[in-house]
């Protein structure tokens, strides 16, 4: 996994998220939105692994920006190059889903390889298809086949 | 290593009733889990490994993978973090492969693998859920499924 030199902060900047979607799946989550306890919007992008850790990039998003990425007006590696807050946080979450550690970094000091490889839109295009889960309340709108947004309604 | 195309042996005399799964005690508790269409007949598949086709990482789900790829630790509750993903056609897995690879870092083959590997489903293997729009389909093994001996790297696909 690439070393990256942000400034470690606690891990109470991203404590209270939970998760609203997974905007992209395949054997697992890749791009997921979260909402924070205060109302905010933030992406968690799946960008490195090794054999502890998988890397995540959280970054907060506006509402604005939201609605543009899932109606594919805006990319994902815009949002990334040029974040809201203007920086990102660098997480990397253990087998045990529990984080290891936060760094606060800049969008320059992101290795190159972290971002989307073409500047494609999300292209979530509804190909919707309903399918219902009972237990955790959530349904899937099928977009095109696996790469697929699950909605979590808690 | 296995040179021929792989022949299906029906187990326990072919009846699938009773038949457990493998992580049965991870998703017994999980509703509507694991999906009820079982395999019919017998079918080519094709899934994402990595180039070693003996890596013990290369047939095991989300769930249980290591490290295991989830954001949340709710995502555990979900029926398809205990399932194998597959697709109907080589042609049906490399333009996955292509659009992963173009929406996510270069670094997607860490989490979904290198290789495209070939075999062969079996009526007696597990359940599957209806296949997608583009060939994707998921399958809960029953106990006895072991995938790593009858699948052959097909092509690289990165």
């Amino acid at each position: 996994m690439d070393t990256i030199t942000g400034l470690p902060v606690p891990h109470t900047v991203i404590e209270g998220h939970k998760k609203t979607a997974d905007l992209i799946y395949y054997d697992g989550p890749l791009l997921s939105l979260f909402r924070g306890e205060a109302g905010d919007q933030y992406l968690y992008y799946w960008c490195d692994s090794d054999e502890l850790y998988n890397r995540w990039i959280v970054v907060r998003v506006t509402d604005k920006e939201v609605g543009s990425l899932l109606s594919n007006r805006i990319t994902l590696r815009s949002i990334l190059e040029k974040p809201a807050d203007h920086y990102l946080f660098a997480v990397d979450i253990d087998d045990n889903i529990d984080i290891a550690n936060i760094q606060l970094i800049s969008p320059r000091e992101l290795p190159k390889d972290y971002f989307p490889t073409n500047d494609w839109a999300l292209d979530v295009a509804p190909l919707i298809q309903g399918r219902q889960n009972a237990q955790s309340k959530a349904y899937r709108i099928k977009l095109d086949g696996d790469l697929s947004l699950h909605v979590v309604n808690d | 290593m296995l040179t021929q195309p792989y022949k299906c042996v029906a187990q326990h005399g072919g009846s699938q009733l009773n038949m457990h799964f493998k992580y049965q005690s991870f998703i017994e508790s999980i509703p509507e889990c694991p999906p009820t269409k079982r395999v019919s007949g017998t079918f080519p598949a094709y899934r994402f490994v990595y180039a070693d086709i003996n890596n013990p990482q290369n047939f095991l789900p989300p769930c249980v993978k290591k490290p295991n790829r989830q954001n949340v630790k709710g995502d555990a509750a979900r029926c398809g973090g205990f399932g194998l993903s597959f697709y109907d056609t080589l042609e049906n897995a490399r333009a996955s492969y292509a659009e992963l690879k173009g929406r996510m870092s270069s670094n997607i083959y860490k989490a979904i693998g290198t290789h495209i590997a070939r075999g062969q489903i079996c009526e007696d293997d597990g359940v599957i859920t209806e296949k997608t729009s583009t060939g994707h389909f998921e399958l809960h093994e029953y106990a006895h499924a072991d995938f790593s001996r009858r699948f052959i790297i097909e092509d690289k696909a990165i």
